[in-house]
C-alpha cells in the first residue's frame, strides 16, 4: 500500500468535497485531521497481520518462463557446490528455486529479503541462527555432518542404514486433520510433502504440500485453529502455537517461540505430535508409539514429550526436582497448553516437548540437541538435562 | 575530589562484584548433588564403554540413561531389543546375579570401561586388610559369594516395597534401598530409604560418635588390620566414632525391633534389633553391643552395677580393654559386611559376619593343640578372651546373637534385668 498516495488521495477527495460544500480551509483542515486518523486506524487493522505474508515483487520468487535474455532464472541449491547455481529445469509453481534456494544465504544472515528466515547459510551463522537451527551443521559442506542435523535431500546426501529412516519410526500413524502417514520410508529426508515435515503430509508433492500458504501466511498465537497450512504453527499442518515474530533470531526468557503441548500427551496439535508423526514410538499418544512404547510416569521407558510437571512422582510436583525450574529458560524450553511468545513462568502445567532437548533441523551439537552434549566438561554435557533434572546440579 | 573517590569505589565494586559472579557461576557449573557423586565424577565417575566409544565423558548421564533406547539407530551395548524402566540400559532388577547396577559392578564382562578404584569389601578398604581380602574384588561377587552368605536383593526389594510403596515399586532396584546412585558418593555412600534426597553421614549428628552419645554410650573403634595404633574407618588415630557414618540408624531403617524381614535365605524372619534400648529387661528387644550397659567390667571382673562375684567370665580386648569406656555401643559394620562375606572356614554362618575384625584376620581359627575352636570363636575372640561359658562349649552363634536372652549369667549377675538377661 503506498500510503502517501492514499493520503494525498484522501485529502484531496476532502478538499473537493468541502470546497464545493464552501467550507473554510480550518474545516479541511480538521477533515484532513480526520482522514489521517481513519488511515490509522485502517493500517492498525490490516497492516499487522500481511506482514506475514510474502511481500515484494513477484519476480522475487516466480519465474514466468525460466528465461531472460537467454539465461535460466531458476537457482537452485547444490551441495557440492554448497552454493545457488543456475537451474536450466524449471520448477513447479513457477518459483525461481525451491525450499532451500529461497531459504539459503550464502554468509551468515539468517533473516535475508522479504524477511525470508533463513535455515540453511554456507557459513556458520553462530549465534544468528533461528529456532529451529540450521542445516549448515547438518550440511555436506565443510561445517557438516550427519549426527548434528536431519539429512534433508539435496542438502545432504543420505545416510546408510538404519539411519536411512527416522529412529522410531512407526508406520502409518495417524496425522493431525486427518489422514495417515506413509506406510514405509522410502525416500530421503524433504522439507515438505509425505516425507517432509512442513506442508500437508498427506500430499506427497512437497511443493503442492504448500500450496498458497506463503501468500496467505497469518502471523498466529495458538488461538489459530490450524485447519489450513497457512494458518498452522510454522506451516506445520495441524500444529498449534505462537510464532516468534523473528524466529527466535533474538530469543529469552520473554522472547521465543511458543510451543504447544499436551499435559498427557492425548493431543495431535503439539509440536511434539509432529515430531512423532515420524519417530512415532518415541511418543505416548495412542497413535503413536502408546504407553507400551514410552512408558508412564510409573515408570517411563523412554524419555517423555508432551507431560506435563504435575505428573511427575506420583503427582507430586511440589516434592520433585522439577519445582525449582521456575523461569522459561531457552536452553531447554517447555511448551504450555496455551502457549504465548513471552511466557516467562514455569511452573506445574509445563510441559516437557522434543524441542526441550532437540532442535527441529540441526544444531551444533550431537543429535540436535540444544547444548553440547559431548562436552569434554561434564558440566557442560549436562547443562541443558539439569535445567528441568536441578536435583542433578 | 570526592566525586573521584566515588566513581573509583564505584569501579572496585564492579569489579569485585564481577569477578565473585564469575567465581560462583564457575561453581556452579562445576559442582552439584550428581557431580558430586561417585558416578558423577568427572574423573571416575560412570563411563560405559559403548557410549564413551560415542564420546560422552566420564559421569554422563547417557553412560546409565538411555533416552529413546536408540543412539545412530541401533541400541547401545548391552543390547536388550527394548526400553527398560527409568530408561536405563538395562532392566534394574531380575535376580541376585542380574541387576542393571550388576552390569558394571561385576568382575568380567563389565560394560564400564575400567574401575579407578576397584570395589573391594569393608574388610580390604575400612578394615585395612589389603592382604586377605583381595577377593571379592566387585560387587556381584560380595552379592553371590561360592560359599558365604549375602543380602538378598529380592528380599530387600520386597521389604522396602511394602514398607515404603511411595518411594520403591516393582521396577525398583533393591541396590537403591541403601544407595542413590545420583548422589552416594565413596565417602558416604548411603542414603537412608527414608531420606532419598541426601546422604547420610556427612553432616552433623549423622555420625557414630552422635549415636553413641545420644544413648549414654560410646563408641570406639576398632583397630586396623595388624595394627595397635590406628583404627577403623580411615587409618587414623581418631577413635571416637565422629569419623565414621552412623550405621546403626541407616541399617535400623529396615533392621529394628517392630519391622518383620523374611529371609528367603535363612527361611524365617529376621531376628528384630534394637541397638538403641538401654534397659537391661528380658523379652525386650535388645543388645548389649548396643546401648545396653555390660554386667562387668572390661577385665572381665565383677563391676559395681551387678554385685559381687569373684568369677571372670573374660576380659575384652584391645582397644576396647584399656579405653575402658562405660558403655559401649558397636557399629554394624564393626561385625558385618555390608554386601556379602566368605564363610569361615569350616563355618557356614550365614550372618554377612566380617573376617577381619578388630584388625584380626579370623577366618580360621587358629588351631592347634590345646586349642579346639570353631571360626565362630575365633569371630568373637577378635575382641573377646573367652574364660568360662556356663553352657557347652558349642557354636557360640547359636545362643549369642541379636535378640537373645540366655538364661545362664543373667539370672544371677544381672538382678536388674529381673531373671533372665541378654546373652549379646
Amino acid at each position: 500500500m503506498n500510503n502517501e498516495k492514499f493520503i494525498t488521495f484522501i485529502e484531496f477527495t476532502g478538499f473537493i468535497a468541502l470546497k464545493k460544500s464552501g467550507k473554510s480551509k480550518s474545516s479541511i483542515y480538521s477533515l484532513n485531521a480526520f482522514c489521517c486518523l481513519l488511515y490509522a486506524l485502517c493500517f492498525l487493522l490490516f497492516a499487522m497481520p500481511s506482514e506475514a505474508k510474502v511481500t515484494g515483487a513477484c519476480s522475487d520468487c516466480h519465474t514466468m518462463h525460466n528465461s531472460q535474455r537467454g539465461q535460466a532464472m531458476a537457482r537452485d541449491y547444490s551441495s557440492t557446490d554448497a552454493g545457488l547455481v543456475e537451474d536450466a529445469s524449471p520448477n513447479p509453481a513457477l518459483l525461481i528455486s525451491s525450499c532451500i534456494g529461497c531459504h539459503f544465504d550464502s554468509g551468515t544472515t539468517t533473516i535475508i529479503a522479504n524477511n525470508t528466515p533463513v535455515v540453511l547459510n554456507a557459513q556458520d551463522p553462530g549465534s544468528s541462527a533461528l529456532a529451529g537451527g540450521n542445516f549448515y551443521y547438518s550440511s555436506a559442506g565443510p561445517g557438516g555432518a550427519y549426527d548434528k542435523g536431519h539429512n534433508v535431500k539435496n542438502i545432504s546426501p543420505q545416510e546408510s542404514s538404519p539411519m536411512d529412516a527416522p529412529p522410531g519410526f512407526k508406520a502409518g500413524v495417524e496425522l493431525p486433520n486427518g489422514g495417515t502417514g506413509p506406510a514405509s520410508w522410502a525416500s530421503q529426508l524433504t522439507c515438505a510433502g509425505t516425507y517432509g515435515c512442513h506442508g500437508n503430509r498427506g500430499i506427497a508433492d512437497e511443493v503442492k504440500s504448500v500450496f498458497g500458504a506463503h501468500h496467505q501466511n497469518v502471523d498466529i498465537d495458538s488461538s489459530s485453529d490450524a485447519y489450513k497450512v497457512y494458518n498452522s504453527y510454522r506451516f506445520l499442518y495441524g500444529i498449534r502455537g505462537a510464532e516468534d515474530i523473528d524466529w527466535e533470531k533474538t530469543a529469552s526468557g520473554i522472547d521465543h517461540n511458543g510451543y504447544q503441548g499436551d499435559s498427557l500427551y492425548g493431543s495431535t496439535n503439539t509440536i511434539s505430535y509432529l515430531c512423532s508423526e515420524c519417530h512415532g514410538n518415541y511418543h505416548a499418544n495412542t497413535n503413536l508409539g502408546g504407553s507400551g512404547s514410552v512408558g508412564d510416569s510409573t515408570p517411563w521407558l523412554r524419555h517423555p514429550a508432551d507431560f506435563a510437571f504435575n505428573g511427575v512422582r506420583g503427582n507430586n510436583y511440589a516434592g520433585s526436582e522439577y519445582a525449582s525450574y521456575t523461569t522459561y529458560n531457552v536452553i531447554a524450553p517447555v511448551a504450555e497448553s496455551s502457549p504465548t511468545t513471552s511466557d516467562s513462568v514455569v511452573n506445574s502445567g509445563s510441559i516437557v516437548m522434543c524441542l526441550s532437548c532437540h532442535r527441529a533441523h540441526a544444531s551444533p551439537y550431537f543429535k540436535m540437541l540444544r547444548w553440547d552434549y559431548k562436552a569434554g566438561s561434564l558440566g557442560t554435557a549436562l547443562s541443558g538435562c539439569m535445567v528441568c533434572h536441578t536435583s542433578k546440579n | 575530589m570526592t566525586g573521584r573517590f566515588n566513581i573509583l569505589l564505584t569501579f572496585v565494586a564492579l569489579c569485585v562484584s564481577s569477578v565473585l559472579f564469575w567465581i560462583l557461576c564457575l561453581e556452579k557449573a562445576d559442582s552439584g548433588p550428581y557431580l558430586d557423586s561417585a558416578h558423577g565424577n568427572a574423573a571416575y565417575g560412570v563411563n560405559r564403554s559403548s557410549t564413551a566409544t560415542i564420546g560422552y565423558t566420564k559421569g554422563h548421564c547417557g553412560h546409565c540413561h538411555e533416552q529413546h533406547a536408540s543412539i545412530g539407530g541401533s541400541e547401545p551395548v548391552p543390547v536388550t531389543g527394548y526400553a527398560s524402566p527409568y530408561m536405563t540400559f538395562s532392566d534394574n532388577f531380575v535376580s541376585q546375579s542380574q541387576n542393571f547396577c550388576i552390569d558394571c559392578h561385576t568382575g568380567m564382562g563389565s560394560v564400564q570401561v575400567s574401575f579407578d578404584r576397584i570395589n573391594y569389601n569393608y574388610s580390604y578398604w575400612f578394615g585395612g586388610d589389603t592382604a586377605n581380602h583381595t577377593t571379592p574384588n566387585n560387587i556381584y561377587d560380595a552379592f553371590n559369594p561360592v560359599a558365604g552368605s549375602a543380602h538378598n536383593l529380592q528380599d530387600i526389594l520386597n521389604f522396602v516395597k511394602a514398607k515404603w510403596p511411595e518411594t520403591f515399586r516393582n521396577e525398583s532396584n533393591p541396590c537403591s534401598a541403601c544407595h542413590n546412585p545420583h548422589l552416594s558418593q565413596r565417602g558416604y555412600p548411603v542414603v537412608r530409604p527414608t531420606d532419598r534426597d541426601n546422604v547420610w553421614g556427612d553432616g552433623q549428628g549423622e555420625m557414630m560418635s552422635d549415636f553413641a552419645f545420644a544413648r549414654a554410650g560410646q563408641y570406639q573403634a576398632p583397630f586396623r588390620y595388624n595394627s595397635t595404633t590406628v583404627y577403623e574407618p580411615d587409618g587414623s588415630a581418631t577413635a571416637d566414632g565422629s569419623n565414621l557414618p552412623d550405621y546403626v540408624t541407616f541399617c535400623s531403617d529396615c533392621h529394628n525391633a517392630t519391622n518383620v524381614i523374611y529371609s528367603s535365605s535363612l527361611g524365617r524372619n529376621l531376628k528384630q534389633i534394637d541397638w538403641t534400648q538401654q534397659a537391661r529387661t528380658y523379652g525386650l528387644v535388645g543388645d548389649y553391643h548396643g546401648a545396653v550397659t555390660r554386667c562387668w567390667g572390661t577385665d572381665g571382673m565383677v563391676d559395681a552395677t551387678c554385685g559381687t562375684d569373684p568369677a571372670n567370665w573374660g576380659s575384652i580386648k584391645e582397644p576396647y580393654l584399656s579405653a575402658n569406656k562405660p558403655n559401649y555401643i558397636l557399629s554394624c559394620t564393626d561385625c558385618h559386611e555390608p554386601h556379602g562375606s566368605v564363610h569361615g572356614i569350616g563355618s557356614t554362618e550365614p550372618y554377612l559376619l566380617r573376617k577381619t575384625v578388630n584388625g584380626h584376620y579370623n577366618r580360621q581359627c587358629a588351631g592347634g593343640p590345646g586349642n579346639p575352636c570353631s571360626w565362630e570363636q575365633e569371630f568373637c575372640r577378635s575382641c573377646h578372651v573367652h574364660n568360662r561359658h556356663c553352657g557347652g562349649a558349642g557354636a557360640c552363634l547359636n545362643c549369642h546373637h541379636h535378640n537373645s536372652y540366655a538364661r545362664c549369667f543373667a539370672c544371677t549377675y544381672c538382678p536388674e534385668g529381673g531373671v533372665h538377661g541378654h546373652a549379646f
